[in-house]
């Protein structure tokens, strides 16, 4: 189905109602007003219906407020419009270069430049991919809004207030401090198990120096929070400087014939697991006993499997 | 002729209208660019804004387009002098793009990106966002020879063959994507173009030679698989969706009763077989049969090595 200019010039002449009322106007206000272009009978409502949710899908703030015995409709000024930004027009181009040069999400940056004053300049060919995990938009908003965080993480659930986003060799992180252990963490997003459901707003500050990318020299297998334990890896000739410069080790010791015991300090055995395992028979973890029986059973387990119609 | 839905045409307008409303006889082709819209287009715009009035709708009521031409000035605009707040994907977008530009080794610090992410920043009160690529080693000197058009000798180490060769490349501007830095280059050994991961680059010389360097930028901002390359098809129980970041993943399928169903482009078996012993136990290819296998026995060799 396709949209007649009617139903556009409804839907604009209805937000600008709504825009330019304090007192908010009830439905029947503005299905029965000609001058929005409302069909008479029983279908204006369900065209009103769709109508709110088609403003609602564009991201206007249509508040509806019970007065009374009636429901009065209305889009407060102040939630509607962008504040100032006073973008020059270099300034506007140098953005338009950013969203074409990095992808992220096309359709809001497109979205987003024509609100600021449309498309300046030529843009640029692309440069970079950034993934985009579906949580990345909530964490961001709740940041912003700082509202405390509730999500599962490695089956446990933790509290977070999100002081900031940053994105380290394409992966997604939210660092912040976690307010029942008075601690800095940091979760890479895409591991986030289930929703993010977030409080009410306002409930921490941000340090005016805190920067989120400097908890992050860290590697995968030392996020998450809980005991760090030094992991020993024997690695062979050929691959040990390779495994060092990737796995930033605590401590490398190399061996006449080339090859390398390297300590790491881990967190996530299963990360650390994932790490090495990369290696395939070029790496072999030797102690603590915990650590080298995980990747034993892991394994083992794999080695036994068969398909099941065989 | 089919109409655009009508939310595309109403963001754009609501958009235009601020827009044009403060530049009195704003330039009609201007408006056109930057709204991307045709001159056509932007007449059938100009037409619906002039149908748009406040109660009681009296005529100064409705917004005046005062028309002339190759120019237009708004009167009347009032409710719409400024436009609608950025959506909190749109500010995520612009600010996580804007900050990984930065982030991208010899962009300019203190020029006008820098400054609008300021502004931007200060009137949101946004998030604070970082990003960080990470600069291989030879990152610098292949981006260089990119630019200037000079052949370059590499020594590479290739992952699928756990071998390195040397060879003459005419490199094309490096891009990043899944989480690495690669560079679309003419391989003289091979006689074709080829994807390279710059940090498996392991030495770089200068040849000499030079080449007609890409003007047009990266020819692929993602990295994808040829058709000749070989498909594997796995099956897991569990959700493996991180496996994206690091394979060229066709299809992902959940599978009725929870799991789910990959379809991966690989060009070589010991990369393969390095994504199969991290995937564990909980996925099994279903196809090719012959792969079936080389999980599990790729988890022998390694159990050897533990001496079991």
């Amino acid at each position: 189905m396709t949209d007649t200019p009617d139903r556009r010039e409804r839907l604009l002449n209805l937000l600008a109602a709504l825009l330019n009322t304090d007192r908010g106007f009830t439905r029947d206000d503005l299905i029965s007003n000609s001058s929005i272009g409302y069909p008479a009978g029983d279908s204006a409502r369900r065209a009103f219906e769709r109508d709110k949710a088609s403003l609602r899908a564009m991201g206007v703030p249509l508040t509806d407020e019970a007065q009374g015995n009636e429901i009065r409709y209305r889009v407060k000024t102040s939630e509607y419009y962008l504040p100032p930004l006073a973008l020059t027009d270099e300034e506007l181009a140098a953005l338009h270069i950013a969203v074409t040069a990095i992808g992220i999400d096309d359709a809001a940056s497109e979205g987003a430049l024509m609100k600021l004053g449309g498309f300046t300049g030529e843009g640029s060919a692309p440069i970079a991919v950034l993934p985009h995990a579906p949580q990345l938009v909530p964490l961001f908003e709740a940041s912003r809004n700082r509202s405390v965080v509730t999500f599962d993480y490695h089956g446990r659930s933790r509290r977070l207030e999100p002081w900031g986003l940053t994105s380290k060799f394409g992966n997604w992180y939210v660092v912040g401090l976690e307010p029942d252990l008075q601690d800095m963490r940091v979760f890479r997003i895409d591991r986030i198990e289930n929703e993010i459901s977030a409080g009410a707003p306002n409930k921490f500050t941000v340090p005016s120096d805190f920067l989120p990318g400097s908890y992050l020299d860290e590697q995968p297998w030392e996020y998450g929070g809980g005991r760090t334990t030094a992991v020993r890896i024997r690695v062979d000739p050929g691959h040990a400087a390779s495994f060092a410069a990737r796995g930033e080790a605590d401590d490398i010791q190399s061996e006449p014939d080339g090859s390398a015991v390297i300590t790491l300090r881990v967190v996530d055995m299963n990360a650390m697991r994932d790490f090495v395992l990369g290696f395939v028979e070029h790496a072999e973890v030797l102690d603590p006993p915990e650590a080298r029986e995980a990747v034993i059973d892991w394994l083992t387990e794999l080695s036994l499997s068969v398909k099941d119609d065989e | 002729m089919s109409t655009p839905p009508a939310e595309a045409t109403l963001s754009r307008v609501i958009a235009m209208i601020p827009w044009i409303a403060a530049r009195p006889r704003a330039s009609k082709d201007d408006i056109a660019d930057r709204f991307r819209v045709s001159r056509a287009e932007l007449e059938r715009d100009l037409a619906l804004i002039m149908m748009i009035g406040v109660p009681p709708y009296s005529p100064g009521d409705y917004i005046t387009v005062i028309d002339d031409e190759d120019t237009v000035e708004l009167l009347f605009a009032d409710h719409f002098k400024r436009p609608l707040q950025l959506s909190q994907s749109e500010g995520l977008a612009l600010l996580a793009g804007s900050r990984a530009l930065l982030a991208v080794e010899g962009s300019d610090q203190v020029g006008s990106l820098a400054t609008a992410v300021e502004k931007l920043e200060r009137a949101l009160g946004a998030a604070a966002v970082a990003i960080e690529f990470g600069t291989p080693e030879h990152l610098r000197v292949i981006r260089s020879a990119a630019t200037t058009g000079e052949s370059i000798e590499v020594d590479y180490w290739s992952a699928g063959r756990d071998a390195t060769t040397t060879r003459l490349i005419d490199p094309g501007p490096a891009f990043f994507a899944l989480g690495k830095w690669y560079t679309d280059a003419y391989c003289h050994l091979r006689g074709e173009d080829r994807m390279f991961r710059v940090d498996r680059v392991r030495a770089v010389r200068p040849s000499g030679k030079y080449f007609e360097p890409d003007k047009c930028g990266a020819r692929e901002p993602v990295f994808s698989p040829r058709p000749t390359d070989p498909r594997v098809t796995i099956e897991t129980l569990t959700d493996v969706s991180w496996v994206t970041e690091a394979a060229a993943v066709e299809s992902i399928t959940e599978l009725p009763g929870g799991g789910q169903r990959l379809v991966i482009a690989f060009g070589e078996r010991a990369w393969l077989e390095r994504l199969l012993v991290r995937l564990g136990a909980t996925a099994c290819v279903v196809n090719p049969p012959e792969l079936h296998d080389l999980g599990p026995g790729a988890a022998r060799r390694v159990l050897a090595r533990y001496n079991l």
